[in-house]
This record gives structure tokens, sequence and C-alpha cells, in this order.
């Protein structure tokens, strides 16, 4: 009696384990996930700090991550470097911002984190056929100025030569750069500072925390033929919202938990 | 279903409970940087050593992800301090689990644990433990893009509570 208790037991539960690994999402095949500042950003006990060559490698190497978003700063001598808070003092040791820093300065930093990597220049970053999208640091806050855009345009045609499988994006909440870098032949993204500035109609892209934006709003962006993307994504019930708003890219913090969501 | 399947699994694991009575049967809990595990296990017991085999899943990966996320592990402990009901013992252990992330490429991420702790139990017949561990994990996984097998090795913690019922 107990042999056929086990055997029938057995059967059900091999029967449910294929059932719900069977199981497929339909509709998100169109959405591109990215990798938010390489392999995400700010993750407690990563293996690698994020905006570094590893973890962009990693989130890269998942089948399934279709890109990265990174981090761009000038540097004091205009050279594009890659790093997301404007001061180096939390992450790498030195109280100055990046725009007022030197190359060699820059060159000698490695992050505060247990693999001690160098940060990273953008021109050193080459990728194939992937999406790139490079969030553009307009503002010094240490001396309070606005970058210069012509510096950063040079270096980011050059990044755009190097990496000339890639779609690349740039992305900038700083409303008088958009048509600047469109006359350069770059896909622009805006970011919006508040509400009242979603409605600017040059950018072709939009980027939207997940939690400030509906899928009605999604879906109108889309109709007026701008691409949505959404970031701040952490857990897989917030990627799975995302999803369900079915915007054309999701900036995941958790690349595996976005990729089991898609699929 | 999530339910149906949890219910299931709980009594197969009853029948775990019916092995040779010089064994322990552990069933517990066990929380790491990778998900939140159960674990089921038989404790052999060998004068002041202690093996113990035993496999599990990792709860948000199968319930709320549906996605197979098995795991097999086996520790061996040594009988630290033993005071009537309080018992302390060393603890090493391996733990292997899988899970494969993306459907439609194949991506199958392997994850090896090596950790060592302390079992802290109270209890002779009916005991239970909390066993705290650090150590290391390596995640293995085939890219396609880059066409390799990636190896990332990263430092891990786990935190495990547990009913053992000795024979």
């Amino acid at each position: 009696m107990r042999k056929l208790h086990t055997h029938i037991v057995f059967k059900i539960l091999i029967l449910s384990f294929a059932i719900i690994s069977c199981k497929k999402k339909d509709g998100f095949e169109d959405i591109k996930i990215l990798g938010h500042a390489g392999n995400g950003l700010e993750i407690s006990n990563s293996v690698y700090h994020d905006n570094s060559r590893n973890s962009i490698n990693l989130a890269i190497s998942h089948n399934g991550c279709d890109g990265v978003e990174i981090d761009v700063q000038l540097s004091k001598d205009g050279t594009a470097w890659l790093f997301h808070d404007t001061n180096l003092k939390k992450e790498a040791n030195l109280d100055a911002c990046i725009n007022s820093t030197s190359d060699v300065e820059l060159a000698k930093l490695s992050y505060n984190h247990f693999n001690d990597e160098p940060l990273l220049r953008l021109n050193d970053l080459q990728v194939e056929g992937k999406t790139l999208f490079l969030d553009l640091r307009h503002f010094n806050s240490c001396t309070e100025e606005i970058v210069d855009l012509q510096l950063f345009i040079s270096e980011l045609s050059l990044f755009r030569e190097k990496n000339l499988t890639c779609v690349i994006y740039l992305c900038t909440n700083f409303i008088d750069w958009i048509i600047p870098l469109q006359n350069e032949g770059f896909k622009v993204c805006f970011a919006p500072n508040s509400k009242a500035e979603w409605q600017e109609e040059m950018a072709e892209a939009l980027l939207f925390k997940n939690a400030e934006i509906t899928k009605s709003e999604v879906l109108s962006f889309q109709n007026a033929g701008k691409e949505v993307f959404i970031f701040e994504l952490r857990s897989p019930k917030g990627i799975r919202s995302a999803l369900e708003k079915h915007p054309n890219c999701i900036i995941s913090d958790d690349i595996k938990a976005a990729i089991i969501e898609k699929y | 279903m999530k339910l149906c399947l949890l219910f299931l699994y709980f009594i197969l694991n009853s029948f775990v409970f019916t092995q040779e009575k010089s064994y322990s049967a552990t069933i517990g809990f066990r929380f790491n940087r990778l998900d939140f595990y159960q674990e089921n296990s038989i404790l052999l017991r060998k004068t002041k050593i202690v093996h113990e085999f035993g496999f599990g899943f990792g709860i948000n990966k199968m319930i709320f992800q549906q996605r197979l996320n098995p795991e097999l592990f086996y520790s061996l402990s040594s009988n630290f301090k033993n005071e009537d009901k309080f018992q302390t013992h060393l603890v090493g252990s391996i733990h292997s689990n899988f899970y494969n992330a993306n459907k439609n490429q194949r991506e199958i991420h392997f994850f090896t644990e090596f950790m060592a702790g302390f079992r802290l139990s109270y209890g002779i017949k009916h005991a239970f433990s909390f066993i705290p561990q650090f150590g290391l994990v390596v995640e293995s996984f085939n890219s396609t893009y880059f066409n390799q097998i990636n190896h990332h090795l990263n430092f891990n913690y786990s935190a495990k509570i547990a009913y053992t019922y000795r024979f």
C-alpha cells in the first residue's frame, strides 16, 4: 500500500515540476533587457562594482541581456569615464568630482570593492552587437557649471566609431542638450525631471522610474512615436510590473531575475 | 498550484523520516544571498562526527518565479561542545543548486557553495538548530556571447533554522 502511495506521489510531483518548468510567458519577447550600470547598481555584496569592465562583461554574457546602461562623465581633461556618483569620495576614496580630476589621477583610482577594479574610460570599452545606453552627466557639482558639450560629443563620436555594431542611446535630463546631440546623429533619450517635462517633443525616447509611469501612459508615448525605457527595477515583482506595462526596454538591477521574468 | 506543489513536497518528505533508526532526520529553512531554501536531510552520527546528506529547493525561484531550482548538499560536523541538551557543532558544508534562467536560449546557472560555521542545537529526541555559516559561492554558466563557460566567485553567508528528529 505504501509503495503504491509513493509511486502516485512521485508521479504527481514529476508532473507538477514539468508543468511549472514548461509554462511559457508570452508577450514580452520584444521588450529589451539592459543591465543597470553593468550588472546592477549598488547591489550589496555584488561580485563586481557597477560601471566596471567586469560588471559590463558579466551583464552582456547572459543569454537574454540585450545590453547595458552606463554612467558617463567627463574628466578635467575632457575624457569620458564611467562613474555613477558625481563625487569620487564614497566609491573611490578621493574627495573630488570627476569633472575636476585629471585623467592621470583617475587612472590611478580603483573602486572600494573587494575586486579592486580600476575606473573605466569610455573609449576603452568595446562591445559587439548590443544596445548601449549612455547616461550623460552634464553638471559639475563641484564647480556648479555645465560641462562642455562639444568635448562630450567628440568623445561620444569616437566611441560610436569603435562600437559600430551597437545601438547607442544617449540619455540626458538636460533639455538643452537634446537637439545638439540629435544633430550629431545620436539617438537621444530624455529623462524628465518632473511631470511638467513629460511633454518634451524632440527626444525619440523617454526614461522613467517604474513607480512614476502607468501602462496607459507608456502606450500613449509609444503611440506618439517615442520609445519608453523604465528603470529602478530591483525585485522580481518590480520587474514583472514593468514588463506588464510593455515598454520598449527595461533597465534592471537584477539581470537574471529580468531574464526569468521575460522568458 | 503552488500550494499543491508545496503540500506534495512535504508528503514526499515524510518518507524520509522512515529511514533506519540510527539516523536523524532534519527539516529546515536556509536563507542565503541567492534565495530562501527549504531543505531536508538525513544525519548519520558516528561518535563525535555527523554526516548530513540533504536536498531542497529555492523557494523564490521555484514558487514565485516558476523555475526548477533543486539543491543537493552535504555537511560534515564535529561535536564541539556538549552540555546536556545544548550542543555546539563545527560545520563545514557544500551546497549545489542550479536553474535555467532563459528557457528560450537555455542558460543554466550552477551555484556551488563552500560554507563553514556552527550548529547550535537544543534538544535530544526533538532538537531545534540554528546554523550560521560564511563562505564562498561559485556561479558557473555557459555564455554564448563570449562562447565560454564563465565562473564568478563571491562571498556568501547563510543562516538556517532546522528541526531534527532523532530515531
